[in-house]
């Protein structure tokens, strides 16, 4: 969104400035473009909202204030064009600020394709640094429009990073301690003994930058040596850890991602967000007191609730919970998939009784997931297929055999929405189903694109 | 029988439109409320009759779209400057009618026809140098060589790579 303020302030310098210059003369260089040479008639003006409106079109879902003038994006462009297009084109093109630095090689996560930064950002920061320092009192730096910063730092240990970490820290504190809304760290780092080169980083924008931030996402991709000797209860360096202490209340929306499985400190307040919408954690080794707690807190209108390889968090009663406090709740996946941890799976299996309590409580549930956390049996399918009038999507994989489908016969709910359905159970999800109910999966169902039965698949239909 | 509502273009020439018609534009509808029930012709002297009239004929097609549109609609409308057919061939006029469009439908608070005209506006500009845009739209620089010295002191950091 483009801040009103800024912008009328912007408008108030530009209308001051147009008073104290004359017309200016051609002038021929890379970035701003010589004026036309011949007097030509000019189209009516268009108001600044309507230059805004244009520019929002122009900008790309992904793009930052870097790519776009290294690219020399539309949006770029446009910002060269006239006082009044600079005035709509900055704000967007200065909205979201994303620097990628260090070698991405051996990241086991999606980094994006984006180039890295190291030698572009010291001088942007640089840049940014001198413009604020020497700007009028009440004039619009760049920085002020900044609201999406995204951070994705590669650290080996062999290189040195120390100038990056510098130049970041200064353009962080150019920033107002409300002005972001979005954050998007990925850190990912080589294990070492040494304090990790980031962390000054997220001392200054942890909490004092991020007081009104409303979507916070950690890539914590740390890496170690991979072997069997590792503990499930051994402390391994992560920056999520420091982060995860310090969330702000105003998140809407928290992604926390960590590569490797690793414990977290307790502290039962962590999760109480009060304005939280949607909450995904993955390789949370901690007990499951904090959520228990914060599932208490979050906005009436919760929607999105994701667990990912964190066995502790994965219990009956949290289910209970989100159906108890979240009826507006549109998407649940709890997934425990990596065989390396086995010997803690979760401490207890959703069962049918507050599965079946979650779809009655939460009528516009549209995603269920379920993958070798459940324990479920043809009961639950029977009132799902009954009752879930709003689902959309359906997967289970669990070990145990008694899901086959034998007794769904009223498939109601299912009727007018479900797009995809994946059910396996038993070893490697083999175990046969029920014939009956895998005829009455191929008819009747306008929407069905993918259903997968046990070994039966019915691919995807266009 | 449907009512009728007269509207008065900037050169003086009145449009009899069906009320419901006219309720596209926010402007319009407010008007209408505050006056309740009158016969009098509602004046625009933002809007000359040639536009008025292709105005009049964006809404009288569109008169069973939705009138506000759900936020997950504009969210996802916001990255997409595809234009439908129809609309397309509506919004191949000449430069200063589109612009003429666009500051009626701003004027009126007509939000889709709005965003109709700037998306084409955006087509227009994508791919485009500065250069191009000044001489696509016949715009006027009107830096000065002090914003400008100050452009492209900003942006030394992002030249030579």
């Amino acid at each position: 969104m483009v801040d009103c303020f800024g912008y009328q302030l912007l408008i108030l310098w530009l209308e001051q400035s147009s008073r104290q210059f004359s017309p200016p003369p051609t002038l021929s260089c890379e970035t701003v473009m010589s004026h036309p040479s011949e007097t030509v008639m000019s189209t009516p003006p268009l108001p600044c909202e309507t230059l805004t409106t244009i520019c929002e079109f122009l900008l790309g879902p992904t793009s930052g204030a870097i790519d776009e003038h290294l690219s020399r994006g539309d949006l770029f462009n446009c910002s060269l064009v006239s006082r009044g297009w600079r005035a709509a084109a900055l704000p967007l093109l200065w909205e979201t600020l994303a620097v990628y630095c260090g070698e991405s090689e051996d990241v086991d996560i999606d980094s994006g394709s984006s180039e890295s930064n190291d030698d572009i950002w010291p001088m942007l920061a640089d840049s940014l640094v001198v413009e604020c320092a020497s700007a009028a009192r009440d004039s619009i730096s760049r920085v002020s429009h900044i609201r999406n910063f995204t951070l994705n730092i590669f650290y080996n240990p062999e290189d040195n990073m120390t100038h990056i970490s510098t130049s970041t820290i200064c353009f962080l504190k150019l920033l107002h301690p409300f002005q972001l809304r979005r954050i998007d760290l990925t850190l990912s780092t080589h294990h070492t003994n040494d304090t990790p080169p980031f962390d000054g980083v997220l001392k200054t924008i942890f909490p004092a930058l991020s007081q009104d931030l409303e979507y916070l996402s950690i890539k914590d991709c740390g890496k170690t040596r991979w072997d069997n000797s590792f503990r499930g209860d051994e402390m391994i360096y992560s920056y999520s850890d420091f982060l995860l202490q310090n969330l702000p209340k105003s998140l809407q929306s928290l992604h926390c991602q960590r590569s490797i499985f690793a414990s977290a400190i307790n502290s039962e307040k962590i999760f109480a967000l009060p304005k939280l919408r949607s909450f995904y954690v993955s390789n949370l080794y901690m007990t499951a007191d904090p959520l228990d707690e914060g599932l208490r807190t979050w906005h009436p209108n919760f929607d999105n609730f994701h667990i990912s390889q964190s066995p502790r968090f994965l219990q009956n009663s949290v289910v209970r919970a989100l159906a108890d406090f979240y009826p507006n709740l549109r998407s649940l996946k709890l997934t425990f998939l990596r065989e390396l941890w086995d010997r803690e799976p979760p401490c207890t299996v959703i069962s049918d009784q507050s599965l079946c309590f979650l779809i009655d409580s939460c009528p516009h549930l549209r995603h269920l997931e379920l993958r070798k956390v459940s324990d479920l049996s043809n009961r639950f399918l029977i009132h799902c297929a009954q009752h879930a009038s709003n689902l959309r999507w359906l997967w289970i994989e669990q070990r145990g055999v008694q899901l086959t489908g034998e007794g769904v016969v009223d498939m109601s709910g299912w009727k007018q929405f479900l797009e995809f359905i994946d059910i396996r159970c038993g070893n490697r999800g083999g175990a046969k189903m029920d014939k009956a109910f895998v005829k009455a999966m191929g008819t009747n169902f306008k929407n069905l694109r993918f259903c997968q039965l046990g070994k039966i698949s019915r691919g995807i239909r266009n | 029988m449907t009512t009728k509502v007269t509207l008065t273009s900037s050169d003086n020439e009145n449009f009899s439109v069906n009320k419901e018609i006219t309720k596209r534009s926010i402007l319009i509808k407010n008007m209408l409320e505050d006056v309740g029930k009158s016969d009098t012709p509602i004046p625009l002297p933002n809007v000359n009759s040639k536009v008025l009239r292709k105005v009049i004929e964006w809404c009288e097609y569109h008169c069973m779209d939705p009138l506000a549109p759900t936020n997950e609609n504009t969210e996802n409308q916001k990255q997409n400057t595809d234009i439908e057919d129809w609309d397309q061939k509506f919004i191949e006029v000449d430069q200063e009618t589109l612009f003429k469009i666009i500051l009626a439908t701003n004027y009126l608070n007509i939000k889709p026809l709005l965003d109709i005209g700037c998306k084409t506006i955006t087509n227009m500009i994508k791919g485009k140098s500065p250069e191009e845009i000044y001489k696509t739209f016949n715009i006027v620089n009107n830096f000065t060589p002090k914003e400008e010295a100050q452009i492209r002191k900003e942006n030394k950091w992002a030249e030579d790579q």
